[in-house]
């Protein structure tokens, strides 16, 4: 064996295992503390920030009611760089009753498609989010009712909810006090929020499409 | 193999090594450790490297000894062969699967939020975005730490762990939960991963971390048992001790006595740390971390509507206290008391200062109106259509000159108490390229309703009309309906808005 052996094995270091017992000493406290948040979570106790990109979803719920809101056309880009169309929708704090939101995305490796859908809100407590932008290149509402709207307003000059990002000058904006509409659908393409409390939180993963609308 | 002999010594605790003072033992441990990483060997380590040969001949049965590999094929075989044995070598010799489940875990949390198009996208992101990032970059740190500085993995491990659920709170619930569960599986499989002596190998139950010894290894079971909600009692410790005395020790712990008792002890920071965690995801703290605006109107822009009436009262419309550089119209007086021209130049940048246009001598009397202060409206094309319009308590308050990001453009203005539109509602914007289409069935606006408009047409009694800037209504009647209506660039402000099946898209 020569010098150079030695020293390469020594470097390499020792082969080594895994103690399953040392595992469970910090895995199960660990999986015990996830399962604490998700309840806390479900439960309402806890907010979650949340931020999706470049993924087109569905957002479905039976009312929104939304104090502070502006709306205007921007582009978004999906993951392949296909640029987008949408119009961004920013809401100061809103409350939504029985929300739905899912993703239908392929498996990788052309396993088929699979669903990730997460409910909230469902009973007596709506989900509430604070700065909640939502993409969406598609939107629709049975019925939607502003308080004291402007449409056509420069979207750079927008003022109805503090702290988001604005539109390019020159293009075309609205915004109102307040905004409530029932069954709302949305297509988007990309959200954030930065604190949800989602009530009763489901989530489910399953094979094929079932999205929420 | 090196310090089995060693270990096997009924060793008592005394006060001395329980303060941490390294003995010779537990030097040549740190160094077999610090083996794995490009480390200068502690003093003590050329004893133990003169022991590494065979060490590694006596590996596990599956692992072939060094030099088996040279048997007599072909020289590139041979090659490759060795560079398999390499990596299965390299793999072994570090906690690799605990590594793949980080570097997985870290991608998810990552990919979701990360914006697909760096332009200008980033400010979009928003708190939960910007953390998704920064966890996710992280936890693939700690994988490729835990791979190329095995010696410190249980801080590594720990991190991860702790990293993994912070995301549940911070980005989108840890990756939708499975990027939380692959972190805390990478970070427990790299916790529980240790270096293995061949000759401790069969070595089963003696791995709990609070089971070591009390003199060499109090400080683990002290952080663990924080975290258990175990009280170490007297006599659970002296039937520790016991059984510690009675089993062999399987192997050195993670790192260094002092070492591993500072890493242990970190684990009831965890509470901590998810606090920490929500006092981020708090909206004052998150505020701070959005994008902030440009400018800052006060909020007695918003309600400062002048009113443009007939009798020559000076509209007493407040100056904006706006500290954007939009335009400010400054108040005019009432245009129809003076045909003389009044220049209600604009002191904002973007608007020409000049006196407005509107003195041509043809029309006897020109009105003027005037909008709210610190109002723009938008550039870009606009069209809205609709079947039928009713327009209430209707007004034509004169040709304003209202502030655009390309200067100032010349608008009808009229005031309502009521506009309904229906059939076919569509309020078209283009810009640069795109669509913006929103379709309604019905849009009522009622309260203070203002339209400023460009141009104005539609079918009156059959009859059809077009109302420009430079040819405005002759008169108005306080309550006009008409058919197809087209309102080109329309701004519009009401105290409230009511839309039946709303529909926006944008293409």
């Amino acid at each position: 064996m020569s010098s150079s052996d030695k020293s390469s094995a020594a470097r390499r270091g020792k082969p080594g295992r895994v103690r399953w017992r040392r595992f469970a000493a910090i895995a199960v406290p660990s999986l015990a503390v996830t399962g604490v948040v998700l309840g806390l979570t479900s439960g309402g106790a806890l907010a979650s920030s949340f931020s999706i990109s470049g993924q087109q979803f569905q957002v479905s719920a039976d009312s929104l009611n939304g104090t502070g809101f502006q709306q205007f056309a921007t582009v978004d880009h999906e993951a392949n760089g296909t640029p987008v169309p949408v119009a961004e929708s920013e809401i100061g704090t809103a409350k939504i009753a029985n929300l739905c939101q899912s993703v239908v995305a392929p498996f990788p490796l052309g396993l088929g498609t699979f669903t990730l859908r997460i409910t909230a809100g469902g009973g007596s407590t709506p989900v509430s989010a604070s700065s909640l932008i939502i993409d969406a290149n598609q939107l629709s509402g049975s019925t939607a009712i502003f308080h004291n709207i402007n449409i056509g307003q420069d979207a750079s000059t927008l003022n109805a909810v503090p702290n988001v990002p604005l539109g390019a000058a020159g293009t075309f904006g609205q915004q109102s006090s307040d905004i409530t509409i029932d069954n709302l659908h949305q297509t988007a393409l990309s959200t954030s929020a930065g604190t949800f409390t989602m009530p009763g939180f489901g989530l489910s993963l399953t094979a094929g499409s079932h999205p929420c609308f | 193999m090196p310090d089995a002999p060693q270990d096997r010594d009924p060793a008592e605790p005394g006060p001395a090594q329980a303060a941490g003072q390294p003995r010779d033992k537990d030097s040549s441990e740190l160094a077999d450790d610090y083996r794995g990483t490009e480390l200068p060997p502690l003093p003590g380590g050329d004893r133990d490297t003169a022991r590494a040969a065979p060490a590694g001949s006596g590996r596990t049965a599956d692992s072939p000894a060094p030099g088996s590999g040279r048997a007599p094929s072909g020289r590139a075989a041979s090659g490759l062969k060795r560079a398999w044995q390499g990596a299965r070598a390299w793999r072994r010799a570090r906690p690799f699967w605990a590594g793949i489940f980080l570097i997985l875990a870290g991608a998810e949390i990552l990919v979701i939020p990360l914006p697909k198009h760096f332009m200008g996208l980033i400010l979009h992101i928003g708190t939960g975005g910007v953390l998704g990032i920064l966890i996710g970059a992280l936890l693939i740190t700690c994988a490729l730490l835990l791979w190329f500085s095995p010696a410190q993995r249980v801080f590594y491990s720990v991190a991860a762990v702790l990293l993994a659920i912070i995301a549940l709170i911070a980005t989108n619930l840890g990756g939708f939960i499975i990027g939380t569960l692959f972190g805390v599986l990478g970070g427990s499989l790299g916790f529980a991963w240790t270096p293995v002596d061949p000759a401790a190998e069969p070595a089963g139950p003696r791995d709990w971390p609070w089971r070591r010894r009390p003199g060499r290894h109090a400080d683990p079971s002290a952080g663990l048992t924080l975290v258990l909600g175990r009280s170490p009692s007297p006599e659970r410790e002296a039937a520790d001790s016991a059984a510690d005395s009675r089993a062999p020790d399987d192997g050195p712990p993670a790192t260094g006595t002092s070492q591993g008792g500072s890493i242990y002890r970190g684990i009831p920071l965890l509470p901590l740390l998810l606090g920490l965690v929500a006092a981020v995801a708090h909206p004052a703290a998150a505020s701070s971390l959005a994008p902030r605006p440009s400018c800052s109107p006060a909020p007695v822009t918003a309600s400062a509507r002048p009113h443009p009436t007939r009798t020559p009262q000076p509209a007493a419309s407040a100056t904006p206290a706006s500290t954007c550089g939009t335009a400010s119209p400054s108040p005019t007086g009432s245009p129809t008391s003076s045909p003389s021209p009044s220049p209600s130049a604009s002191p904002g940048p973007t608007t020409s200062p000049g006196p407005t246009p509107s003195l041509s001598p043809t029309r006897k009397k020109r009105r003027k109106a005037t909008v709210s202060g610190g109002l723009v409206v938008a550039a870009v094309p606009s069209t809205i259509s609709a079947g039928s319009a009713t327009l209430t308590g209707l007004s034509y308050d004169g040709v304003a000159n209202v502030p655009t990001a390309s200067g100032a453009v010349q608008m009808l203005k009229f005031s309502m108490s009521g506009l309904s539109l229906s059939g076919n509602d569509d309020l078209t914007v283009t810009e640069g390229g795109h669509t913006l289409a929103v379709r309604a069935a019905s849009l009522d606006f009622s309260g203070n309703v203002t339209l400023l408009t460009t141009k104005f047409s539609g079918d009156l009694l059959g009859i059809p009309l077009t109302f420009t800037p430079s040819s405005p209504p002759p008169l108005v009647l306080p309550t006009m309906v008409f058919t197809n209506v087209v309102s080109e660039r329309p701004y519009t402000s009401a105290d409230a808005l009511q839309i039946g099946s709303l529909q926006i898209t944008s293409g």
